[in-house]
């Protein structure tokens, strides 16, 4: 037997470890960076603007990573998170209780994580496609729930003290300091990191990812378990349209536009594998960060919308293509050996 | 003419070849040469550098030292690379043709040197039919290769490359994506190709395979051809001093072998699926049973039949008695061909890839380290070394053929189903396959090996069924351990068996 490895050696033999780290030390970096070039960065409000912010980019980033960790893609969470926004707005707008009105919300949700898992897994239907049917559907869902058109404020159907404190705990709220989108989108990070890490159906969806036809004949039950990674990836977005509801006050139609993209950016700078079976929660937690920062501090030193998108843009690219030359480095040292 | 006879034309001369890559050396000081119309084997002791050896054919890579020529020409030397292709075509298991397009594509205009812009397929097909009568099989030239069995593939990529003008020919483990009389007619093929001129180099793991049709072999061993076996060469089998350990080991194990187990039978299958319908088998415990399918498309039909989740409307499986899905309730194991590849997930640590089929009986199995480290010190006991800590990716062959048997042993469902379990093996491996099947029968799991040629299957076998399919209907014998030495005897193994048989009785 071998002598026993610290924790940090344990922690950097994971696979993913070193794009996480890589992610991280780039965080660092460009949040040093922008505090240079621009002091109001490390002020103790922007810090608390740039974790709430990243929160929502966080939660879409854990739901996209559990699916491309099984090899898929999810096309359909800016549509689920415009759908929730749009019916728990709608549904408390008409006077329903925020509870129910939220229960409601992520039962529709699950049902277009359901139907993704079952046309992907079961069906076998190319995930980019059956998602792209599902991302239109539920953006249908939501422009049809309330007739077309933006809701009103909900505090109009639950009153203003519902309202106010619908609004606080998921969006203008704080706990010890810091903003509830925050806290929420922790404790939802530290529920699914310890679900992909140490449970039976984590390890089944990165054997998934790694080998689908290996892993149904080891027993893996490979449709419940791309349905599992479906559903969180379907709760995530739900959670994320209640924090733009409560953010603005109302449902607005072309909520979370874009955000399944925003996932996995969030995903592959953190070292998720968009070809599957490899990257680590923490990762995408970096990666929401890096995102973030880039947006915060190219706003702070007022440079163009356009130069933001081309940076994350490049940043994305160079992520990709870093995995898929370790990948390749690691099949020809495989080969050598 | 010297003497009355014809000189030959040298098709292919590998001079004193050392090639290099990363400053390792691959290739060392290797000679062979091909004459035209030859017939000639390879048979590689280990599969180190015969990839290499099959670029340096093909690809005219840089070489440290030595000399290709290839026509009688010089193609590559250490001192003047030239990175041209030579016309040489490669037919292995895995297909090189496009799948999506028809024969004709593939064959004509895929071809390089294909100048037409406007494709006539009539045309195209009047110079194709002269090459299918003279292969003597009927394919409709615009069916999609995808459509095609595995020896209709392997045929159009005889044609394709007989049909580029490529003089030499290299056929690399056929025998086990085509079935024991599909390999009888390919040699009938070879043979009236190489008649013509066309030159073969036939790359098989089985000597008694090459020994069917090539007229010498050359024994690829220690990165360089160690010897050639010339035709008049009456062994049967490659020279013992090869697999001397493999061949003691096995020796004994049918010294020891009963001819009839007894214990409890722990499955049977019963076929339901109209082409296999009325095939039924069970295994016992600890007992290995082999289904040689003479043809590929039973092979494959079987497979994705016995391997398919709970599919009741083609097959009712059965474990002690008990009809229940095997898979999802790990009371079955199934591993592909060259499990090696084919059944590691690259991504999950080596311990994962351990314990991934673990956690129906230890749920918990993620959490506790102590249950892992357990699994861990298991694998220590039985093999000697730990593996653990090291990443998936940089184990050896052997070493992940350990892995992938280890899990299914630690898992010990009723039956294990194998396909082709000896597919693309070396000496090394197959001797290592042997001791990890013989370590499943000892825990007293049953083992079903399906497979296309038998390989090396007999040697562990107890009991063999022979699928053919006669006049559509399915024709299945069975042999029982003592009715072994009644096999074809170019099958490897038999004549242990005979000469087992004839020593001493089994015990």
């Amino acid at each position: 037997m071998e002598k026993k490895k610290s924790f940090i050696g344990r922690l950097m033999d994971t696979k993913g470890a070193g794009s996480v780290l890589t992610a991280f030390i780039g965080l660092i970096i460009i949040y040093i960076a922008f505090g240079i070039l621009n002091p109001k960065v490390f002020s103790v409000k922007n810090i608390q603007n740039l974790l709430r912010s990243m929160s929502k980019y966080l939660l879409i980033g854990i739901g996209q990573s559990f699916v491309m960790i099984t090899g898929n893609i999810d096309l359909s969470i800016g549509s689920v998170v415009g759908m929730s926004a749009m019916i728990s707005a709608t549904l408390m707008t008409r006077g329903m209780n925020p509870i129910l009105a939220i229960l409601i919300t992520i039962v529709c949700g699950l049902v277009v994580g359901v139907v993704n898992g079952f046309l992907v897994g079961k069906f076998k239907l190319p995930p980019f496609i059956a998602t792209l049917g599902t991302m239109f559907v539920a953006r249908g869902v939501g422009y049809i729930v309330n007739g077309n058109r933006n809701t009103d404020n909900i505090a109009s159907g639950i009153g203003k003290e519902a309202g106010d404190r619908f609004q606080d705990i998921f969006y203008y709220g704080k706990f010890l300091g810091v903003f509830n989108t925050f806290w929420i989108a922790l404790i939802i990070f530290i529920i699914f990191f310890f679900l992909l890490s140490r449970t039976r159906t984590g390890r089944h969806i990165y054997a998934i990812g790694s080998n689908v036809d290996a892993a149904r004949l080891s027993g893996v039950d490979v449709v419940m378990t791309t349905t599992k990674a479906y559903l969180v990836s379907a709760f995530c977005s739900v959670v994320v349209g209640f924090v733009l509801a409560a953010q603005s006050g109302m449902g607005n139609m072309d909520a979370g536009n874009m955000y399944e993209m925003y996932g996995v950016a969030a995903g592959v700078i953190g070292g998720v594998s968009p070809l599957g079976g490899s990257g680590i929660l923490l990762g995408t937690f970096a990666g929401a960060g890096v995102w973030q920062t880039l947006e915060n501090g190219l706003n702070m030193i007022h440079a163009q919308v356009g130069f933001q998108r081309i940076v994350i843009g490049v940043i994305v690219v160079a992520s990709v293509l870093l995995d898929v030359v370790v990948r390749n480095s690691n099949r020809s040292f495989k080969k050598k050996k | 003419m010297y003497g009355g006879s014809v000189m030959k034309t040298e098709i292919l001369r590998l001079e004193r070849v050392t090639y290099r890559r990363d400053n390792t050396t691959i290739l060392n000081n290797l000679s062979m040469s091909m004459m035209k119309g030859d017939i000639m084997g390879l048979q590689p002791l280990e599969t180190y550098g015969l990839e290499e050896l099959l670029s340096v054919l093909t690809e005219n890579p840089p070489l440290y030292f030595g000399y290709v020529y290839y026509m009688e020409q010089c193609v590559n030397a250490w001192n003047a690379a030239r990175h041209e292709r030579n016309r040489i075509s490669v037919i292995g298991t895995r297909s090189t043709l496009v799948g999506d397009l028809d024969i004709l594509t593939n064959v004509f205009v895929l071809r390089p040197g294909f100048r037409q812009e406007r494709i006539s397929e009539k045309m195209l097909v009047r110079q194709l039919q002269p090459f299918l009568d003279d292969l003597g099989i009927r394919l409709d030239p615009k069916t999609t290769v995808d459509r095609l069995s595995p020896y209709e593939r392997v045929l159009v990529e005889l044609l394709r490359a007989v049909v580029a003008g490529h003089h030499l020919i290299i056929f690399r483990e056929i025998s086990s994506v085509i079935s024991e009389e599909e390999l009888k007619d390919l040699h009938r093929l070879l043979r009236h190709y190489a008649r013509r001129g066309f030159s073969f180099l036939y790359i098989s793991m089985h000597f008694e395979e090459i020994m069917q049709v090539c007229s010498s072999t050359a024994i690829y061993h220690d990165a360089r051809i160690d010897m050639i076996i010339e035709e008049d060469f009456r062994g049967k089998s490659l020279p013992r001093s090869y697999y001397q350990d493999y061949y003691n080991h096995v020796s004994r194990r049918l010294r020891r072998c009963r001819p009839d187990k007894e214990g409890e039978e722990v499955f049977s299958a019963e076929l339901l699926s109209d082409d296999l319908k009325g095939f039924a088998f069970s295994v016992r415990e600890g007992e290995c049973l082999v289904i040689q399918n003479m043809e590929t498309r039973i092979y494959n039909r079987l497979v994705e039949v016995l391997t398919r989740e709970n599919d009741v409307s083609r097959v009712r499986f059965a474990f002690r008695g008990k009809q229940e899905d095997g898979i999802r309730r790990r009371k079955m194991a199934v591993l592909r061909e060259e499990p090696g590849k084919t059944m590691i997930f690259e991504d999950l640590s080596v311990l994962d890839n351990l314990c991934i089929t673990l956690d129906h009986k230890l749920p918990s199995i993620w959490v506790r380290k102590k249950a892992r480290d357990s699994v861990r010190e298991e694998y220590v006991r039985e093999f000697g070394t730990d593996i653990c800590s090291r990443h998936t990716m940089d184990l050896t062959r052997i070493e992940r053929l350990r892995l992938i048997y280890m899990r299914v042993w630690l898992e010990k469902p009723d039956v294990v189903f194998l396909l082709q379990p000896f597919k693309g093996a070396d000496v090394e491996e197959r001797y290592q396959i042997f001791k990890l099947q013989e370590m499943l029968l000892k825990k007293g799991m049953a083992v079903v090996i399906l497979a296309v040629s038998m390989g090396d299957s007999l040697a562990i076998a107890d009991r063999v069924i022979r699928l053919a399919s006669v006049r559509e209907r399915l024709d299945v014998k069975e042999y029982r351990y003592e009715d072994f030495p009644k096999l074809p005897g170019y099958l490897p193994w038999v004549d242990v068996y005979d000469e087992n048989m004839e020593k001493e009785p089994v015990l």
